[in-house]
């Protein structure tokens, strides 16, 4: 995307790269070892990871309610006994795997917990090292294994806990077997808009578009769900509150009522899941749902009929006649572009980071001098390259503290596309309404990504992605994500009225090899907007998707940017 | 005429749990030896026959197999007083839980594997688990360093050996182009501190590389710190016989070791030539004699 910057980067010296990453991991071993060492536990059995098993249905309900109490009554108890308790829990995690959620945390732990200083090296190494990979300076498995024995020095040392990591994990998905080839990944635009009537009340749904592959379906939908009946919360009783956010959602239980059916007469396990908690912050929207079909419908399958509320008609959703997918052009990335996109991604990030909050500076200033070290010190870029002055002239624009080696550099211009997303920071303009965008994108990273729908709203744009890994788990691609340079694909984009969109925030959901994902642009969509272009980056390819904006109605989609009032959608 | 790296370090032993009893093993001048096993070469034709092999042939077997493994490099001890806390120690605490937690939905292509251990990781802890991992498809570890590990864990008197072992090993090749990295890594990470003790600068200002050809290599004083350059035989000769530092000097180089007395080449500040220094083992210790 020459539009980000000026290509700047050397030719690559894999040695050169290695040989700084072992060198600051050296530096950074040197530093932990000062650190006191990890003690033996005193209490051994809050060693053992706790974990919980449930699956999303209604009586999830009652079961996270009662795993809650026991667990607030479990920790009130060690809390009274030991005072000072609630400070030593430990990580918890959680997975979606095979339509289960997965927690597990581990109890106690202060004397095991790594030290933040043992942490924040680890984090510095794999982002180094996640640097070099996206710049193409080295390998992947050669910087995992840097990192992974970095680790073991830690272990051994009794600086790290435990090895791989933490105290329980999960085994990683066998890769499929020869001869057993996997489904293409389909997406099928729906864009369908359902009024539902439930009892007395109304809610609506959009069904935006299906995704098919080897082992499920996943449907797409914005909900409106029906109001809440007055006498669900006697008046004597107190609303519960959440006690851990991180807990869980709270879907709409209405949907949890869909059935699904084929042409072949198969019926197909339909589970609802959504992250919007409580609705959107602007209205009582639900935005990132879906519905899971297990098992994947039979390529033979020529329509689903979808029953989403007991004695209301189907609605049938073709799969042998999907409309025409939206335009797509895929390139590679030029090598010495590899790097700049790096600086994009830095650069992407302290955008982010700047509209998130103010207190956000010092993680882009904790990141800064790591990934323009790595990219320097390994020869990757030269230190006064133009891409490194344009982040110096970013990082002053946006009032950041820059490491001395960015701070020395003069300014420079910047990239249209910076330029544009500084400029229309604070728009509130955006047209609001869904577009049931479906598109399969080219392979980027050795990842399958799936476009599901696109939705718009005054102040913002969201893409729901998913993605599937060709290349299996990778478990530091887990434990490091929060270290890589980025843990997504960069995504920009750049609507026909020449507005730029950054992605701003994300939303991902893990399971398995897989991932779903809520990517945030901003700033919002131009209101004269008739089409925009959605750039997908890996490291070192490139997908452009260029979708017109198509809005979905009542009557079904209307090719019509110009949506009256604003409105297009419940 | 024995090299002087392993004339200056002295012998050590260390006691393996074997079939028959606890038996020593025994390293002196570079050769790890088991004496309870003098007819060993007996035992390996039992063993190839599909008989067991005793764990301290086996370690003798894994000693001469990771003679030259890098690894050791990247986990071993940067300073002689880098402990690793790896203890041999079957009794470790290992928790292993599979199927009992795996609903079948889980199990579709996927195994739970969830342990949990205490106490510091010991060869029991690290190997089960990595036998767990490998059940599960996943291996994370790697054989050959489950057995690097089996040899760290009989003390620190033989991470150093093996340390000096390995280097000593590629000091005398040709090193190609991919290994660098490692070699530079293992220089940086164990003269840095002893040059910033040395020197009384911090560790991170000491920039190390490879000295590859004739003589000793090259000190520098530069206005960020110190830039060293040394060959990989001063890993074997002077690092891991604790001669890196004595009375004030930065020794380069071993030229001569006879019984506790050894001559190394030392300099007292960047710049200067190194000299002959004479030095006498005395307790562990090096001491300037005269």
């Amino acid at each position: 995307m020459t539009e980000h910057g000026s290509g700047a980067a050397r030719l690559v010296d894999t040695e050169r790269a290695e040989t700084y990453l072992r060198v600051l991991a050296e530096a950074e071993l040197r530093g932990a070892v000062k650190q006191r060492p990890l003690r033996r536990p005193p209490w051994p059995w809050l060693e053992r990871p706790q974990r919980r098993l449930r699956r999303v249905r209604p009586l999830r309900l009652l079961f996270r309610r009662v795993s809650r109490r026991a667990r607030a009554v479990r920790i009130a108890r060690l809390q009274a006994e030991r005072p000072g308790f609630g400070r030593w829990l430990g990580p918890r995690r959680r997975h979606r795997q095979g339509g289960w959620f997965v927690s597990a945390h581990t109890l106690g732990g202060r004397h095991r917990s790594p030290n933040p200083t043992i942490n924040a090296g680890i984090t510095r190494l794999a982002a180094a090292a996640g640097t070099l990979v996206a710049a193409g300076a080295l390998e992947s498995a050669a910087a995992d294994a840097i990192v992974d024995s970095y680790r073991l020095a830690l272990v051994l040392r009794r600086r790290l806990d435990d090895w791989p990591f933490g105290a329980g994990w999960w085994g990683s998905p066998q890769r499929p077997t020869a001869g057993q080839p996997a489904r293409p990944l389909t997406a099928i635009s729906i864009g369908r808009h359902v009024p539902l009537a439930l009892e007395e009340r109304r809610a609506e749904v959009n069904l935006l578009s299906l995704v098919i592959d080897n082992d499920r379906a996943v449907l797409t939908l914005t909900a409106k769900p029906p109001p809440a009946l007055d006498d669900d919360q006697p008046d004597d009783e107190p609303a519960e509150q959440p006690e851990d956010d991180d807990d869980d959602y709270e879907p709409t239980e209405f949907l949890f009522e869909a059935t699904v059916t084929d042409d072949q007469g198969t019926d197909y396990d339909a589970a609802y899941y959504t992250n919007d908690a409580d609705g959107d912050e602007d209205d009582d929207e639900l935005w990132t749902s879906q519905l899971e079909l297990t098992p994947a419908p039979a390529t033979s399958a020529r329509w689903l009929d979808l029953t989403l509320w007991p004695g209301t008609p189907p609605v049938r959703v073709p799969l042998d006649a999907p409309p025409a997918p939206p335009e797509l052009t895929a390139e590679q990335l030029p090598a010495d572009l590899r790097a700049e996109q790096c600086v994009s991604a830095l650069a992407e990030t302290m955008l982010k980071l700047r509209r998130l909050s103010p207190e956000a500076g010092p993680v882009a200033e904790f990141a800064l001098p790591i990934v323009t070290g790595a990219l320097t010190g390994a020869g990757v870029v030269a230190p006064d390259s133009p891409a490194l002055r344009q982040l110096a002239s970013l990082g002053r624009r946006l009032d950041f503290a820059l490491p001395a080696s960015l701070a020395n550099l003069a300014d420079t211009e910047l990239p249209p596309a910076w330029r544009s997303v500084l400029d229309d920071a604070d728009a509130a303009d955006g047209p609001v309404g869904v577009i049931p965008a479906a598109a399969v994108l080219p392979d980027l990273d050795g990842t399958s990504w799936a476009l599901a729908g696109l939705r718009s709203t005054a102040k913002s744009m969201q893409l729901r992605l998913f993605g599937w890994s060709l290349a299996g788990t990778d478990h530091r691609r887990q434990v490091d994500r929060s270290a890589r340079l980025r843990e997504t694909p960069g995504v920009w984009a750049r609507d026909d009225t020449g507005r730029w969109h950054h992605a701003a925030g994300s939303e991902s959901s893990q399971s398995d090899d897989q991932t779903d994902l809520t990517i945030e642009l901003v700033p919002p969509l131009h209101p004269m907007a008739t089409s925009v272009d959605l750039i997908v980056a890996g490291t070192s390819e490139r997908v452009t998707v260029t979708l017109p904006l198509t809005w979905l109605t009542a009557g079904g989609p209307v090719p019509d940017a110009q949506v009256p009032g604003g409105e297009a959608t419940p | 005429m024995t090299e002087p790296w392993r004339a200056a370090l002295p012998p050590a032993s260390a006691t393996v749990a074997c079939a028959a009893g606890p038996h020593r093993l025994r390293w002196k001048e570079g050769v790890l030896s088991a004496p309870a096993h003098p007819d060993s070469e007996a035992e390996l034709v039992l063993t190839a026959l599909g008989g067991d092999e005793t764990e301290c042939l086996r370690l003798v077997r894994l000693w001469s197999q990771h003679a030259d493994d890098l690894n050791v490099f990247t986990i071993g001890p940067r300073t002689p007083t880098d402990r690793l806390k790896l203890v041999r120690d079957e009794r470790a605490t290992v928790i292993q839980l599979t199927a009992p937690l795996a609903p079948r939905r889980l199990a579709k292509g996927h195994r739970v594997v969830v342990t949990a251990g205490i106490g510091p990781p010991s060869v029991a802890h690290v190997v089960a688990r990595h036998n767990a991992l490998r059940r599960s498809g996943f291996d994370p570890v790697g054989e050959h360093r489950v057995e690097l590990l089996a040899l760290l864990a009989l003390g620190p008197a033989f991470q150093l050996r093996l340390t000096a072992t390995v280097a000593s090993a590629w000091a005398d090749r040709k090193i190609p182009p991919s290994t660098e990295p490692r070699l530079a890594q293992a220089l940086a990470g164990r003269l840095a501190p002893v040059a910033a003790g040395w020197l009384g600068i911090d560790p991170d200002q000491v920039q190390v590389s490879r000295h590859d050809g004739p003589g000793w290599g090259d000190l520098e004083r530069t206005e960020s710190g110190l830039r060293a350059t040394l060959p990989l035989s001063w890993l074997a000769s002077v690092w891991a016989a604790g001669l890196s530092v004595v009375d004030g000097r930065l020794a380069v180089g071993v030229t001569e070791v006879n019984g506790p007395r050894a001559t190394v080449l030392a300099v007292r500040r960047p710049g200067d030539r190194p000299e002959p220094l004479t030095v006498v083992r005395r307790a562990s210790k090096w001491t300037v004699t005269p």
